[in-house]
């Protein structure tokens, strides 16, 4: 057994350990957390597919951004125990199931040519590789680049002056 | 690919200085130490550079197309918007500039973000790229919140700008989704190869009902088109009235410019579709628009619901759009497009003067119910002939630029064989000139005489853009050839990009 091979799948057992821990978790704040755990074993198999932008993206959008927000959500809500069955309707669970059947075919359907080829990796197919995102960001969408950096400098004043006390006087 | 280089970047000087015009006010305010500085050198840097950038692109007039950055086109569609929204923000800066240094907080933030939203406008007609066009759309949209709530004491604007924020964001959320479905469809954001991929992939066509009426959400939002108007009225009128004169002038051209841009060139092949859809929403707005107004007493609200009204006949020019080899065969060249083009440079002036009429007389009186127009043409005759003037163009009555925008906007319908869709414009002029009329018979036949006490002093600042509004107004009213060439020319060149 090679090492690359353990490693994927002492991560992997972390990742699915993880994501079952997320729904099964009656801590709200636990199941934020088993996310996070989850979003960066994610960004493990980018990293060893050899698409490391990806991997940063999925570090800096995902674990960053939105396991925040959702932090910041169970802050502002409550962090209470979730209630058991009888916390929800009857049909929530076969709904779930259903949903999570559904995403999982198309998956398969959707990969199933690409388990009997030739393994795609992001090289081959030169998507997710720093160099080729960087070529393509600031060659072809280095306006986009530099408008977004306007916007949000726009968008910083405006959080400031919008939430900022007003002085007395400044009238 | 285009070359990266400070040669490629000539196109949009005009867009650049603006950007450095706001980063330069910046960094002055925080220079400054003093924090109850006036505003006005703000408001003089800001003018300055508004006028560079106009001059920039007047330069731009009768050049040949070619595309900056790979993702900007400059045009004569874009240049012919680019007139407008620098036009307009010109006045308004001259016009109200003095009112938000008066009222406002951070008066060098504020100026600061008036040149940013104006660079965005500036990009946004002028993206040829889906993603350039949605970030400029949204640094649109996220600069002119700030700007409607920027009287923070006020809570009015505080509520219009949280309005605005809140309908805003889902309905950019909804026009990102119809944008992604274009570009799954075709693994393309630019605008030509959307509409080439979907010519080249038939059985693409399932997806553009779906990807059209999503974008549509987003790009009627901007221009308050009837099922998304909502916010018009109250941000209208709750925002900083100068606000409020380039919210309903400049950012909804922008509206409908991208809308034009993105349905002639991306997906202009399909225009049997969307064209009937336009059409019903033209009718809906305009009839939403001026029955609502009727009801209205205060003039501001009154001219923010007359805004969407006028919204559903500047849609009539785009529902009647034809490809341009047809639009070279009929008679006046009524394209649609340059009927739509027309309208909005003739409405930019009148709209613009008409809220500055409004501002001088809540600076005055601190209201803007109808009451406080009483006898103006007594207290302010000047004013009061100005608004004569302004509420006759938006009725549309010859010898006014409403009358001409209107005529060719109706006129392309009634070629294109919309018969009932000028019928029911034709009915609802006919409402919108009994609102428009009735404060005009305030102004001047008020029957009690209180309120003639003593004559209003509007600032010159005011008196003099009101006087270069009307003069505007009068001249496009006299059919000036000069600008209908620049319509022409800016929409037969955007209806030959038309697969």
């Amino acid at each position: 057994m090679s090492a690359s091979l353990v490693f994927f799948i002492v991560v992997a057992a972390v990742s699915l350990t993880s994501a079952l821990g997320v729904v099964t978790s009656r801590w709200p704040i636990h199941s934020a957390l088993f996310m996070l755990v989850n979003f960066i074993t994610l960004a493990v198999f980018y990293v060893t597919l050899g698409a490391q932008f990806l991997a940063a993206a999925q570090v800096i959008i995902y674990a960053g951004g939105i396991v925040i927000l959702i932090l910041f959500v169970v802050m502002l809500i409550g962090s209470e125990k979730i209630g058991g069955p009888s916390g929800h309707r009857l049909w929530t669970p076969y709904a779930g199931v259903a949903l999570g059947v559904l995403m999982l075919a198309t998956m398969i359907y959707t990969f199933a040519s690409s388990l009997f080829g030739a393994p795609g990796t992001a090289d081959a197919i030169e998507a997710g590789h720093p160099k080729a995102v960087g070529m393509t960001l600031f060659t072809q969408y280095i306006l986009p680049i530099e408008m977004a950096a306007v916007l949000l400098l726009v968008a910083l004043i405006g959080a400031l002056l919008l939430a900022r006390q007003p002085k007395a006087g400044a009238q | 690919m285009g070359d990266i280089g400070f040669g490629s970047l000539g196109g949009i000087l005009p867009e650049l200085i603006i950007v450095l015009g706001g980063l330069l006010i910046l960094v002055l305010d925080i220079a400054q130490a003093d924090r109850q500085d006036s505003g006005r050198g703000y408001l003089a840097v800001s003018v300055l550079f508004l006028i560079v950038g106009l001059t920039g692109v007047l330069l731009q007039i009768g050049m040949e197309p070619y595309i900056v950055l790979s993702t900007t086109a400059i045009d004569p569609f874009a240049t012919y918007l680019k007139l407008v929204i620098y036009t307009g923000m010109i006045l308004v800066a001259i016009g109200g500039g003095s009112y938000m240094n008066r009222h406002a907080t951070g008066r060098g933030e504020f100026w600061a973000l008036f040149l940013f939203v104006t660079a965005a406008m500036s990009f946004a007609v002028s993206a040829t790229n889906l993603l350039l066009l949605y970030l400029s759309i949204e640094f649109l949209s996220i600069t002119s919140y700030i700007l409607a709530g920027f009287l923070r004491t006020n809570k009015r604007s505080a509520e219009a700008g949280l309005k605005y924020f809140l309908y805003g964001s889902v309905a950019a959320a909804v026009m990102l989704y119809g944008m992604s479905l274009l570009y799954g469809a075709t693994g393309s954001l630019d605008l030509g190869e959307i509409a080439q991929g979907l010519a080249a992939n038939a059985e693409m066509a399932a997806i553009i009902p779906a990807a059209t009426l999503l974008t549509l959400v987003g790009l009627g939002f901007k221009a308050s088109l009837a099922p998304f108007y909502q916010w018009a009225p109250d941000v209208y009128d709750g925002a900083p009235t100068p606000i409020t004169a380039y919210l309903s002038t400049a950012s909804k051209a922008v509206g409908f410019a991208v809308m034009a841009r993105v349905f002639v060139v991306a997906l202009g092949a399909y225009r049997v579709e969307w064209a009937p859809i336009l059409a019903g929403l033209s009718v809906l707005t305009m009839t939403v628009g001026n029955v609502i107004a009727l009801r209205q007493t205060s003039v501001k609200r009154m001219l923010a619901y007359s805004s969407v009204a006028q919204a559903g006949y500047i849609l009539m020019g785009l529902t009647a759009v034809v490809s341009s080899q047809q639009a070279d065969l009929t008679v006046l060249g009524m394209n649609g497009l340059n009927g739509l083009l027309l309208y909005l440079f003739a409405y930019l002036f009148t709209n613009i003067g008409a809220f500055l009429v409004v501002l001088a007389v809540e600076d005055e009186t601190g209201s803007t119910e109808l009451d406080a127009y009483s006898n103006l043409v007594q207290r302010a005759p000047g004013m009061a002939w100005a608004m004569f003037i302004f509420l006759l163009s938006l009725a549309g009555i010859p010898l006014t630029g409403g009358f001409v925008g209107k005529f060719y906007v109706f006129g392309a319908a009634v070629q294109h064989q919309y018969f009932w869709l000028a019928g029911v414009g034709l009915v609802n002029a006919a409402i919108a000139a009994y609102y428009y009329l009735n404060v005009v018979r305030t102004m001047f036949f008020a029957s009690d005489g209180e309120a003639a006490t003593g004559r209003m002093a509007a600032p010159v600042a005011i008196q003099s853009v009101v006087l270069l509004c009307v003069l505007a107004t009068i001249w496009i009213g006299l059919y000036p050839p000069r600008l209908l060439e620049w319509a022409n020319s800016a929409s037969r060149q955007l209806l030959a990009l038309m697969l």
